[in-house]
């Protein structure tokens, strides 16, 4: 029985990068909530914001990108020891110095990038890098930290760990990669680790077992997991909650079984009824019209209004507020939800 | 979608449009041109100031005629922002250096295109003049004159095109070889590859500067070849030895296009395109130049740009040595050749000085320019 | 009966490589080793397996771009029958025009230097099929607004275009010759979810217009089940599993193939809290020195006959109607 205490809070994220074309205006109000020991995914197209909301919240955005607004309320007690704040209530990430930063990263919060050949450095071995982030983390000998790191490998299921202890990362696979890119970031212990489309480079076999690693690494280490992707079937495979983002915005949150059955925005909708499903055969797959908007010029008021069938005047106005629907934790930002129910009601369920 | 647009008919309305503009700038261009050819001359104008002023204005009538050109051509064919003729522009423009870059080299052109107008004296050499050698600069000798009695601003004007004419000729022929080349090898790989960079890491290995120190060295001492070749020189238009120079910095000048042109090939011809085009039958040779070299020439125009402003400089440096231009040919290199035999007395220092900074200004202007295109046709690549 | 559309038999393709101190050892990648198959009209045949199986390489051969070392492709367009393998020149112009190809990578399918007009009238005019400028140009604009984009595009350049509409631009090139085969190696792999929705949909029109067949290379199941009639399943350059798409997808019967579509990340939570899980163990080997017998017995979780799958190689076996396999399981 999962208590649901939270971890991380963020609210209205607006982060703009400044470009020679112009301003792109990348997250437009993110806010969600994280529970302890939860796997959230975040789901979305290209340039909907997903990965550039991990990057503001770890505030590692490029020299172009500025996180202008916005919150990020972390509870996690071991942090704040780190950083010997002894106030009470949450640290305030988006206020934190640099030299603190450093401190979260890595130990509160870890990231998991999608190339495991950019986040390993391809002079050091293996067992060097392990070492490295766990001597970093504990006050340790060597000797102590070795065997941590053997243990960590052993995890991950890469065997022998002896012989994978000394070798280069160009000398392993891609799953092999990416197996200790986990296990590094599993190392300092992590209370949230941030996973951006950590299998999309791997082949299906592989990528099987990598995200059930994850989940079983999850449920021993305790961690919360925030998992990007595109791919809707990872989604409905390891996460408990879904986020649906949009051009900068997060428009559905819900559990899974719920956003998968009976999902509420009119993006959500398109967008699970565009993925080709193996339980079901169908004759065309309906798709959304339009395209992705333009984040230097995006549209007024809600973003998804001119490919929305639901689109009102006072869509094209004001930005819709994620409000709670049909239960206390599904969540829509959407001005005609409940026309949407409607027909949704209508149907008797998606598709 | 708002309202039906006959697309088809606005497609045909554009192409009428510039149909018609090509064809008004073109008979623009060719009257402007005549008039050139025609009216604007040292012999038609002879006083200095005005043939400066209409030289000027000629300029300015070009530059407003092209500026007009291209911004009709713009508006009929709109083609958005994210054109990377227009991001290229944008990012050269905003390289502060690349742009002085661009200054110089465009006034370096104009100097050549225009050296008998802008010259204060003409090219044909008079006895008279022997007798004001060495003076120093003044009203009527800007830069002074030298040993023979030449007007030294003028002596520069011409030998800017001496420079412009060698840069451009050499890199033109050098780069059609090193893409031919380049292509070839690249493309086919294995033996043919082999064969031919072997072949030129031997041209690169020589030791260059030495040869043709050698070459015209050995002429000189053979005076029947000598005369022979300077016959066909003069048949030419060319001094003789010049010429040796702009041959030898062809034949050994084409390595550095052809390593460029040869990785780029490497990579390109494993592109979807090229094997789509190969599916659809394409024939080998329309795969090699117009899909895989016409893809290489982003670059190429950066080592040709760096190319002009080394060929300058060798040249300049072979002239300097006596073993290129001769005493006719005003070429900057030799310029400051003879003026450094005076450099000691400091009287005489401007005949050292003017073709110094002229040839300072002008390879420096090429190389940023080279520099500056590179940086911005894949700002990634800046260090 | 009549004689199918395309008929492949015991297609190899190696690639040599010298190794050792003095280049004297030679190694083979079996890329595509003994692949068999026939493709009829208005039917898709998916072939699907990891990076490394050797599907874009089936692919690629089967359009020519690799000369295939055996076996045999013939293409049967209208009655007469043409040897793909060594043909005449003649027989090369028919082939262009009965089978085409659809790259994968939208940012790489399109010379960037090149106008729309030429990439898609390039076979045009290879081919000559069209004569005289408006005779091609005309053309072109049918092409392009049979797969939804709109005439004004001809003369603009690659780069002005989103993935998914440079897709559509590389069927449009593939269309031109009016092929009777489309071989398409991942076409939506590199696009967004709704934008891959537009282009399936497309694919799947043009084929009930034109009468066309299809090959459609991928490693997401979820399309290719979606997309394709006939289903081969490709590992280490065999096909393991082949047969009807329907059958193989609810009763797939070579171990492979139960894990792949077990570790096939479904989007529907219910079906996937109930799937069964198979988990291969070790990595794909070496395509250079691939194992002994049969390629899958390294990883096979249901070995029925240890000496058996190390030592001989299964063929494609017929185990019902339409639904071949190679495995000793059903083979006694």
């Amino acid at each position: 029985m999962k208590d649901k205490e939270i971890l991380m809070e963020v609210k209205d994220l607006v982060t703009r990068f400044y470009t020679e074309d112009g301003v792109v205006k990348a997250l437009e109000g993110v806010s969600f909530n994280l529970y302890k020991g939860e796997t959230l995914a975040l789901v979305g197209e290209t340039g909907c914001g997903k990965s550039v909301t991990a990057l503001s919240i770890l505030r590692l955005l490029s020299i172009s990108g500025k996180t202008l607004k916005g919150e990020v309320l972390f509870y996690d007690d071991e942090t704040k020891k780190r950083l010997d704040m002894s106030k009470e209530g949450p640290i305030e990430i988006l206020k934190l110095e640099q030299s603190d930063m450093l401190k979260v990263r890595g130990f509160g919060m870890a990231l998991i990038t999608q190339d495991p050949m950019t986040s390993l450095n391809p002079v050091y071995t293996v067992g060097d890098q392990l070492m490295e982030v766990i001597k970093l983390h504990k006050k340790l000998s060597d000797d102590e930290a070795k065997k941590i790191a053997i243990e960590l490998l052993e995890d991950v299921e890469l065997t022998p760990p002896e012989d994978i202890f000394k070798k280069y990362p160009h000398q392993l696979s891609g799953g092999q990669r990416q197996r200790i890119v986990i296990s590094i970031s599993l190392a300092a212990e992590p209370a949230l680790i941030f996973a951006d489309e950590p299998t999309t480079a791997l082949d299906v076999t592989i990528q099987a077992r990598v995200l059930e690693l994850m989940q079983e690494l999850k449920e021993e280490f305790q961690t919360s997991l925030i998992l990007i992707t595109h791919n809707l079937g990872i989604v409905a495979e390891t996460s408990d909650r879904v986020g649906v983002m949009y051009a900068g915005r997060v428009v559905e949150i819900a559990d899974k079984y719920t956003l998968f059955k009976r999902p509420l925005h009119p993006y959500s909708q398109g967008l699970i009824a565009a993925v080709p499903v193996i339980t079901e055969k169908r004759e065309a797959l309906s798709y959304i019209a339009g395209t992705v908007p333009n984040l230097i010029h995006p549209p007024s008021g809600c973003r998804f209004h001119p490919r929305c069938p639901y689109a009102t005047e006072i869509c094209k106005e004001k930005v819709p507020e994620l409000k709670a629907v049909e239960t206390d934790d599904h969540f829509v930002e959407c001005w005609h939800v409940d026309e949407v129910i409607k027909d949704l009601d209508k149907k008797g369920g998606v598709c | 979608m708002v309202g039906q647009v006959d697309f088809k008919k606005l497609e045909e309305e554009k192409k009428k449009l510039t149909r018609r503009l090509y064809l008004q700038a073109i008979v623009v261009a060719v009257v402007l041109i005549a008039v050139r050819l025609l009216l604007i001359s040292r012999e038609n104008i002879d006083a200095w100031g005005v043939r400066l002023a209409i030289v000027g204005i000629y300029i300015l009538v070009w530059y407003l005629f092209l500026d007009y050109v291209y911004k009709r051509w713009r508006d009929i064919n709109y083609k958005g922002e994210r054109d990377p003729i227009n991001r290229f522009v944008h990012r050269l423009y905003q390289n502060k250096l690349a742009t002085l870059g661009l200054f110089v080299v465009f006034s370096v052109a104009i100097l050549a295109l225009f050296a008998p107008e802008i010259a204060l004296y003409g090219s044909d050499y008079e006895s008279e003049w022997k007798e004001f050698a060495l003076m120093p600069p003044s009203r009527e000798h800007p830069f002074g004159t030298v040993s023979s009695g030449e007007d030294l601003f003028s002596l520069i004007c011409y030998g800017s095109q001496i420079s412009l004419m060698l840069g451009l000729g050499v890199e033109v022929i050098v780069a059609v070889i090193g893409i031919a080349l380049g292509v070839v090898s690249g493309y086919y790989g294995g033996a043919i590859d082999k064969i031919i960079h072997y072949f030129t890491d031997v041209i690169m290995s020589f030791p260059f500067l030495i040869l043709v120190i050698v070459l015209v060295g050995a002429l000189r001492a053979n005076p029947a070849l000598n005369e022979r070749i300077i016959d066909f020189s003069k048949s030419l238009g060319m001094d003789a030895h010049l010429l040796m120079v702009f041959l030898a910095l062809t034949v050994f000048g084409w390595p550095g296009i052809f390593r460029q042109v040869r990785g780029q090939v490497f990579s390109i011809k494993e592109r979807d395109y090229v094997a789509a085009a190969k599916v659809v039958g394409a024939s080998r040779s329309s795969i090699l130049f117009r899909h895989i070299a016409i893809n290489t020439l982003g670059p190429v125009i950066v080592v040709m740009t760096l190319g002009i402003a080394g060929v300058i400089l060798t040249e300049a440096g072979l002239s300097f040595l006596g073993f290129g231009a001769d005493i006719t040919t005003p070429s900057w290199g030799r310029l400051l050749s003879e003026g450094n035999s005076f450099v000691t007395q400091s009287k005489y220092l401007y005949l050292a000085l003017f073709p110094g900074i002229a040839l300072f200004l002008t390879i420096l202007g090429f190389t940023t320019l080279g520099d500056g295109i590179r940086d911005a046709i894949d700002p990634r690549l800046k260090l | 009966m009549k004689k199918p559309l395309l008929e492949v038999e015991g297609l190899k393709k190696y690639f040599s490589f010298q190794k050792g101190l003095f280049k004297r050892q030679t190694f083979y990648l079996r890329a595509v080793d003994d692949v068999t198959f026939s493709l009829n009209r208005k039917k898709t045949l998916g072939v699907v397996g990891e990076s490394g199986c050797g599907k874009t390489t089936l692919g690629k051969t089967l359009v020519g771009l690799y000369k295939p070392d055996e076996g045999s492709i013939t293409l049967t367009p209208d009655g007469e029958s043409i040897d793909a393998v060594n043909p005449s020149d003649e027989e090369l112009k028919t082939i262009r025009k009965t089978i085409q190809m659809v790259f994968q990578d939208p940012q790489s399918s399109l010379n960037p230097r090149w106008p729309i007009r030429n990439i898609v009238g390039e076979p045009l005019d290879i081919l000559k099929l069209t004569s005289g400028r408006k005779e091609k140009e005309n053309r072109v604009i049918e092409l392009l607004e049979t797969v939804g984009l709109k005439p004004e595009h001809i003369n603009r350049y690659p780069h002005e275009f989103s993935g998914g509409q440079r897709q559509r631009i590389g069927i449009a090139r593939a269309m031109a010759s009016q092929p009777d085969i489309i071989v398409l190696d991942e076409p939506t792999s590199a696009v967004d979810v709704s934008v891959q929705a537009q282009v399936l949909n497309l694919l799947k029109s043009l084929q009930e217009e034109r009468n066309m067949a299809y090959i459609f290379i991928s490693h997401d199941l979820g399309v290719v089940h979606h997309m394709a009639d006939e289903i081969a399943v490709q590992y280490l350059g065999q096909i393991v599993e082949y047969g009807d798409s329907e059958k193989v997808f609810n009763n797939p019967l070579h171990p492979y193939t139960k894990a792949l579509l077990s570790a096939l990340p479904v989007a529907d939570p219910e079906f996937v809290a109930h799937k069964k899980r198979i988990i291969l163990k070790g990595t794909l080997p070496n395509a250079i020195n691939p194992p002994s017998g049969c390629r899958f017995h390294t990883r096979c979780q249901e070995l029925v006959d240890e000496n058996k799958c190390k030592s001989q190689c299964p063929m494609l076996k017929e185990v019902e109607k339409d639904h071949k396999v190679a495995c000793w399981i059903y083979d006694r």
